[in-house]
């Protein structure tokens, strides 16, 4: 047989009609040959991700009852933990997310002990009885937080597997997974003590707060300003490097799959590398990167510069498909294709380059600044170019355009498909997306930190939009 | 560095990697309900000898050790259909162990490839996945063969490791 047949075989075992003689052709092809297992591993790979997410959903109509059973057994098994097997063999769930229930129930179990439970179930009423737990509403049904903020390409993944791409200011949430789609995605999100946390650009992003602040950022950037928290619970932030303790501060963060960076602005945050469980902690205006087993010092925070140029040569940007450079042309970002989820009948081709992230110095956009764009296109087409900017503290400051107030030129490459294209930050104005919370938000992107740019072509078929260089040029500099 | 109760620290780890845990599972044991009794056994377990675990390492390393373990168990007593023997399947939960330092970028461009499916097989995914409808129930609702639809099931996903192939080489290069 042949890698396809193989993939045929292997395919029919995901979905469960294999028949007896093709597994075992399947497992003995397996035992002796390594490609085989690497090509098996990637199908099965993707098959139990997605089998994953709809394990998160909830088991339907049951699961107040079978909390509440649980609980009960939990109970049993503290008490009597010999007879836990018997208890569990029992209970079987139709789509269970028996691990979820288990977790709940013990935190409900902890919570009763702690008192919490006056503040999970029932805020307004005083401490709950036990017996009253089924008819209240479920622990994780409980808003803890609510969207103050948001705009661009967002999905909101509950912590039962449902999923929202219609997210909107004010919505109460019980915990979950909120990913940004594009880089010009942004989100905020306010704790029901008052603690704020937003995402920008391409970030992935679960919380949840069961007593104690627990969130995990996956990748992206990440800003928070937390209030004092319980003695003794402070705000936990994972990322795939690093863990982070809060109690009350401002900072921000960016994951990445191999590094984690926090920049603090107020108080101090403790950060554990998770590599090699070292700790360090990371006090007002400074930084620590935790990478690999690199130094874990914390470095003062760079000056501001005024100047900035991408450096696709050495690192892909942020978003779209990075082409590393080849004797006939330089590295750039290449777009690709965007739905917007509230609009699925467009298809937008898009690139984002991340700016004040690495472990640079924040970069300041002045009034007078202009930003000189080179790039390539398949035919002529209008390239829309955008950026962000956030405060000093990391706090979202606005998303401004240069298109909305005069009318953009289509872009014509010449005969080797280069274009350039330069814009003057004077003529940016806060892009419709954030219009609806323009009173909170800058009036102008001057002297704010800019933390992306990005651009788009908006035509029927692909437009083959690259861009090999971004630089941001300041008043009275001559461009380089 | 974390604090407070063992119930509190056992559930905040185990909400937090269950999705892992669950997709260890799911490579070598497809069937979702399968996968699903084999990590309940294997949580009573966690939970039993959670005073044993070591907090300064990574639990998902020590969590692994007791899923191998159960799916053993499974591969050894479950005859109802058929399975990938004992053998293979160890040899695909070490390969897959080491395979995890691109995961997290695997996943990534796998979402993105989601996004670039067309309508009809983003609802086939939806159904079969989310939903968890069966392929007879596919088949009635889009009017399609079985054959057809476990046809279908197969392209998209070999469309995706292609897709996730290509994006992860765009990136490499």
């Amino acid at each position: 047989m042949n890698r396809h047949d193989w993939e045929s075989v292997i395919g029919r075992h995901l979905d469960e009609i294999a028949s007896a003689e093709e597994m075992a052709a399947l497992s003995e092809k397996l035992e002796s040959d390594a490609d085989t297992r690497l090509l098996y591993l990637r199908l099965a790979g993707i098959h139990a991700t997605l089998a994953t997410r709809e394990l998160d959903e909830p088991a339907s109509g049951e699961a107040e009852d079978q909390l509440l059973d649980l609980v009960e057994q939990l109970e049993s098994f503290t008490k009597h933990p010999r007879s836990r097997r018997t208890v569990v063999d029992g209970q079987r769930w139709s789509k269970p997310t028996f691990l979820w229930l288990l977790a709940a129930s013990a935190v409900v179990f902890v919570a009763f002990s702690a008192g919490l439970i006056y503040q999970l179930a029932s805020p307004d009423s005083g401490i709950a009885e036990s017996n009253k737990i089924a008819t209240q509403p479920r622990v994780s049904d409980a808003s803890i937080a609510r969207i103050t903020g948001l705009s661009g390409s967002l999905i909101w993944n509950g912590d039962r597997g449902q999923i929202d791409r219609d997210v909107k200011v004010g919505k109460e949430l019980a915990g979950g997974t909120i990913e940004g789609m594009a880089p010009d995605s942004w989100f905020e999100l306010q704790f029901n003590d008052g603690s704020t946390v937003m995402i920008s650009g391409t970030s992935m992003l679960t919380f949840a707060d069961l007593g104690q602040k627990t969130l995990r950022l996956r990748e992206g950037v990440f800003s928070a300003n937390v209030v004092p928290q319980p003695e003794g619970k402070p705000m936990l932030i994972r990322t795939p490097s690093a863990l982070l303790e809060v109690m009350g501060t401002r900072f921000d963060v960016e994951a990445r799959l191999a590094s984690t960076m926090l920049n603090v602005t107020e108080g101090t945050v403790r950060m554990r590398r998770l590599s090699d469980g070292r700790e360090v902690d990371v006090t007002a205006k400074h930084r620590v990167i935790a990478d690999g087993d690199g130094d874990l010092a914390p470095q003062r925070l760079p000056e501001a510069v005024n100047h900035w140029k991408s450096q696709l040569h050495l690192r892909p940007g942020g978003y779209g498909k990075w082409l590393p450079a080849s004797e006939r042309r330089a590295a750039a970002q290449k777009a690709i294709p965007l739905i917007p989820p509230d609009n699925p009948n467009v298809t937008l081709y898009l690139l984002g380059i991340p700016v004040s992230r690495s472990d640079g110095p924040p970069v300041v956009v002045r009034s007078d600044s202009r930003f000189v764009v080179r790039g390539r296109l398949d035919k002529p087409a209008k390239v829309y170019f955008g950026i962000a900017v956030s405060g000093v503290n990391g706090e979202f400051a606005g998303k401004f355009r240069l298109d909305l107030e005069s009318e953009q030129p289509i872009s014509k490459p010449d005969t080797d498909g280069n274009f350039e294209v330069a814009y003057r930050l004077s003529n940016f104005t806060l892009d419709p997306c954030v219009r609806d919370r323009e009173q909170e938000l800058a009036v102008r992107p001057d002297d704010l930190v800019l933390t992306c740019v990005w651009a788009f072509t908006h035509t029927h078929s692909p437009s083959g939009l690259e861009i090999s260089g971004v630089e941001l040029i300041p008043p009275n500099k001559v461009e380089r | 560095m974390e604090r407070g109760d063992p119930h509190e620290r056992f559930t905040q780890l185990l909400i937090e990697y269950e999705p892992q845990l669950l997709r260890y599972v799911l490579v070598v044991v497809p069937h979702r309900a399968d996968a699903r009794d084999i990590l309940q056994e294997c949580a009573v377990a966690l939970w039993r000898r959670f005073s044993d675990y070591d907090s300064s390492r990574p639990f998902v390393s020590w969590a692994m050790g007791f899923v191998r373990i159960e799916v053993r168990r499974f591969l050894r007593k479950r005859q109802r259909r058929a399975q990938l023997t004992s053998r293979a399947a160890e040899l695909l939960l070490r390969d897959n162990q080491a395979l995890t330092t691109d995961l997290d970028e695997r996943e990534h461009h796998l979402k993105f490839c989601l996004e670039t499916l067309s309508g009809d097989h983003r609802k086939l995914l939806d159904g079969y996945y989310y939903n968890e409808l069966s392929v007879g129930e596919l088949s009635e609702r889009d009017g399609r063969s079985r054959e057809a639809v476990y046809k279908m099931l197969q392209r998209i996903r070999r469309a995706l490791l292609q897709c996730i192939e290509t994006n992860m080489r765009g990136v490499e290069a």
